[in-house]
């Protein structure tokens, strides 16, 4: 039995020093001691090497009654136990299998590891695994269902490269590791349906498998999604970065910190024309011979031992520099030199951004030189003896000369508004209608009009400009206009005495008329019947003659009367004027022709309000109140009540009188160019002598009036005369 | 010489129409005269009988300032119609007017025959005997 139990148990007998008296066949196989170890061997060199704990800690421990044993993992794949025990005054060691119960913690350590752990056969079919690399799977995983499932063989994970690891891991029998995006899961949030990626660190290891003697394949799978797309984030970010940087619209050239051109963005590169191999070079602004020309190593040099910006505009003459431009010309630059750290990696870098601002100097130029001729274009516009002004679309005054100020009393001046300074110009006003109209047409207005306050008249011209403002010339022509105005008077004048001219002069023809006619007439009767009385020898024919030589004598007197009458009023046209109504003269001409309107029974009616005086002479008026009645009377119509309407009325500084009756009326195309001829008749009227309308016209004409008629025959005839201004 | 059948005297003055009535009577060159005082009436009677030729004058010896309707009136209606007239008629103006304006006015209308001015005298007779 001892010796059974001695060949069953391991054991090992040592001195007080460690040293092995004897050791049994199982120990010896367990701790693979060769034979000339199994006598004289030091534990230290035997056990120590593989746990740690040498002989002397080990005997320390036995002596305060604490555990002095060891456990040890064997070349069999047993893990033993090792119990230290006094045995006289030598030691016992002596070995008790664990296997299974060191079994039962590994598998415990499996299922603790904070990472996902799956042994798979070398095949790769799946043999165990822990909860997290289950739950990393999913239960319904067919390598948890399906028996025959073999993982390296699934296309799925061939494409994604995780098949590779296993064979790779078989194959150097060396850990293989890749990231792997394993899979995708759905995240459903606000309604909306996102696949978020899992990434893994998926690690095949090989493990030899004593039991069956091939390799058994581990794989780790440890879950970085957090990191992988943090790194994405910094990668995108710095692509973004760098698209931002590349497509600037300006310059931008990058340093390291020793001065070297680490990259120049698109816009440069256009800029400085630069050809692709240019790029190869290594160039360094601090040893450059051109950029020391502008002194850019001393700026490059500052802005990286200060760490500060610097902005600095400078005009460069790139003909000098023939290897890494081919721009050839000068060119003003805006430079802004900062000093930075690389976001990624950290570095301190220098970046400078190149502005090209060759256009905007030389337009600043332009503008300058614009701005010098405009003040000069305004200097002389000040000399000129003319008001001038430009102004904004909305009456903005951005220039006046000194000759529109005065002309305006003083109060416009740049920046002020036109239509809201001088209310001359305020809305509805010429000016502002012709503004508007020279802004819509977009051509120029000229006008005149008058200046109240300046009491002036201004010759405008409104002048629209390409700008979309407009200029204004003013001229003063308040003396041309007086000039006008005194022609105009003069004409006028000039026009009067022409017509009273042509009047006296048509009076004059009247007269030759009135003296070949109505004059010669009965002298020619006169000289007929002296002839044939001379000739006549018988009394009785002698009476008759003499009779009606005294007819015609008569006739003769009558019609001279007449035209001594018509003489003495065109003579006396100074004659004395008084205040008169016409309602009292009308009276006064009533009661003469009392029996005249009784017996024709004519109605007269009057409407004097609207002008009841005048001032003329009264017989005039008496005579022309008269003739007006009389005709009314004479030449009325049986058909109907005579009646006459006599109305006064001023206009434009005139009193107007009318009569108008509802007599027989006067054809006027036939009898109208005789109407107030001297003894013209048109009726077959006996009364009718043809000389009270003549006397009327000369009376109302001899005191600076007219009178003129209309009528219809049949119906009536109005006489209108309009008397001289007051 | 051939007696004149018919003489008109178109004329307003009364006192003419007697004096020129006497003349022409006395000189013996028509048989008949007629007066008119309107020169309307003396249309109105052309027209009438313009078919008859036995009651149109042969001569009318016209006025020019006359009321109601003148001798120029006279003469632009009667220029619308002589021609249709079944006799020539010798139309002679005879007025006071020496003013040369009227004569040249006159001489406008082509069947007018002559311008004489008043008074009427046994040479102006004559020469109206001439004419016929």
């Amino acid at each position: 039995m001892g010796k059974a139990l001695a060949a069953l148990v391991p054991a090992l007998l040592l001195d007080g020093q460690g040293y092995l008296l004897e050791a049994n066949d199982r120990a010896a196989e367990l701790l693979q001691l060769e034979n000339h170890y199994r006598r004289g061997g030091h534990y230290d060199q035997i056990i120590s090497k593989r746990t740690r704990i040498c002989w002397v800690e080990l005997c320390q421990r036995l002596e305060s009654e604490l555990s002095a044993s060891i456990e040890m993992y064997c070349h069999t794949g047993e893990w033993m136990e090792w119990q230290l025990s006094a045995f006289g005054t030598n030691y016992l060691f002596t070995g008790f299998n664990i296997t299974s119960r060191r079994r039962r913690n590994d598998k415990r350590v499996f299922e603790n590891l904070p990472v996902g752990l799956q042994q798979f056969t070398p095949e790769g079919y799946h043999v165990d695994s822990n909860t997290i690399q289950r739950e990393i799977w999913g239960d319904e995983h067919p390598l948890f269902k399906d028996p025959d499932y073999n993982i390296i063989e699934d296309p799925f994970y061939q494409q994604i490269g995780l098949s590779q690891l296993f064979r790779e891991a078989l194959h150097t029998l060396q850990p293989a590791r890749r990231e792997i995006l394993l899979r995708y899961k759905e995240d459903i949030r606000d309604g909306v349906t996102r696949l978020q990626p899992y990434y893994y660190e998926a690690t095949v290891f090989p493990v030899p498998n004593r039991e069956t003697g091939s390799t058994d394949l581990f794989l780790m799978l440890n879950e970085i999604t957090a990191q992988k797309l943090a790194v994405k984030r910094l990668e995108k970010s710095e692509r973004l970065l760098d698209n931002i940087v590349e497509n600037l619209p300006i310059g931008y050239i990058q340093f390291d910190h020793y001065g070297f051109v680490r990259r120049v963005n698109h816009t440069q590169r256009r800029f400085f024309r630069m050809r692709e191999a240019a790029l190869d070079k290594h160039y360094n602004i601090m040893s450059d011979a051109f950029a020391s020309i502008y002194g850019f190593d001393k700026l490059f040099a500052k802005v990286m031992g200060e760490n500060k910006m610097l902005r600095i505009e400078m005009q460069m003459d790139f003909s000098l520099e023939k290897e890494w431009t081919d721009l050839q010309k000068e060119v003003w630059v805006d430079l802004t030199i900062l000093p930075l750290q690389d976001p990624v990696n950290k570095k301190q870098i220098v970046v400078m951004l190149v502005n090209d601002i060759t256009e905007q100097k030389r337009e600043r130029k332009i503008r300058t030189q614009l701005q010098r001729n405009t003040e000069q274009l305004h200097l002389l516009f000040d000399a000129v003896d003319m008001g001038y002004a430009t102004m904004e679309r909305n009456g903005l005054v951005t220039f006046v000369n000194r000759k529109a100020v005065a002309m305006s009393g003083g109060d416009i001046k740049r920046g002020c508004n036109i239509f809201i300074t001088l209310p001359e110009f305020a809305a509805n006003t010429p000016f502002a209608i012709r503004f508007a109209e020279a802004m819509k047409s977009n051509v120029s207005e000229s006008f005149y009009s008058y200046f109240s306050r300046m009491d002036k008249w201004y010759d405008f011209m409104l002048t629209p400009m390409p700008d979309g403002a407009l200029s204004v010339f003013i001229r003063d022509i308040t003396e041309s206009r007086k000039m006008q105005k005194d022609l105009y008077r003069a004409n006028n004048q000039l026009n009067r005495l022409n017509k009273s001219l042509v009047n006296q002069n048509q009076q004059l023809e009247d007269f030759a008329h009135i003296t070949s006619h109505n004059l010669r007439a009965p002298i020619a009767n006169l000289k007929a019947l002296m002839q044939m009385y001379m000739a006549s020898g018988q009394s009785q024919e002698r009476e008759l003659y003499l009779s009606m030589l005294q007819e015609v004598i008569h006739k003769i007197d009558e019609t001279l009367n007449d035209l001594v009458d018509v003489v003495q009023i065109r003579k006396n046209d100074d004659v004395e004027r008084e205040q008169l109504y016409f309602a009292e003269r009308l009276q006064y001409v009533k009661d003469v022709l009392l029996v005249d309107i009784e017996v024709s029974g004519i109605q007269l009616t009057t409407s004097f309000e609207k002008a009841p005086m005048l001032e003329f002479p009264r017989v005039y008026l008496d005579s022309i109140l008269q003739n007006l009645v009389t005709n009314a009377i004479r030449y009325r119509t049986l058909e109907r009540i005579p009646s006459l309407h006599l109305k006064s009325w001023k206009e434009n500084g005139r009193i107007v009188l009318t009569a108008e009756d509802n007599g027989l009326g006067i054809d006027m195309e036939r009898f109208g160019s005789k109407l107030f001829g001297f003894r013209k008749t048109f009726h077959k009227n006996k009364d009718a002598k043809g000389i009270g309308l003549f006397i009327t016209k000369t009376q109302v004409e001899a005191m600076g009036g007219s009178i003129r008629a209309e009528s219809t025959p049949g119906e009536g005839t109005k006489f209108i005369i309009t008397f001289k201004p007051e | 010489m051939q007696l004149l059948n018919m003489i008109f005297i178109v004329d307003d003055d009364p006192i003419h129409q007697q004096i020129a009535n006497i003349m022409i009577r006395r000189q013996g060159i028509g048989e008949n005269v007629r007066t008119f005082s309107d020169a309307q009436d003396t249309l109105d009677y052309l027209k009438e009988h313009q078919h008859e030729p036995d009651l149109l004058p042969d001569l009318i010896l016209l006025d020019l300032n006359m009321p109601v309707m003148d001798g120029w009136e006279f003469l632009n209606d009667y220029a619308s119609f002589y021609e249709h007239l079944s006799k020539e008629i010798g139309i002679f103006v005879l007025t006071s007017s020496i003013d040369d304006k009227d004569r040249k006015k006159v001489d406008s209308f082509s069947f007018v025959k002559g311008y004489l001015t008043k008074p009427l005298s046994s040479e102006i007779i004559l020469k109206l005997q001439q004419y016929t």
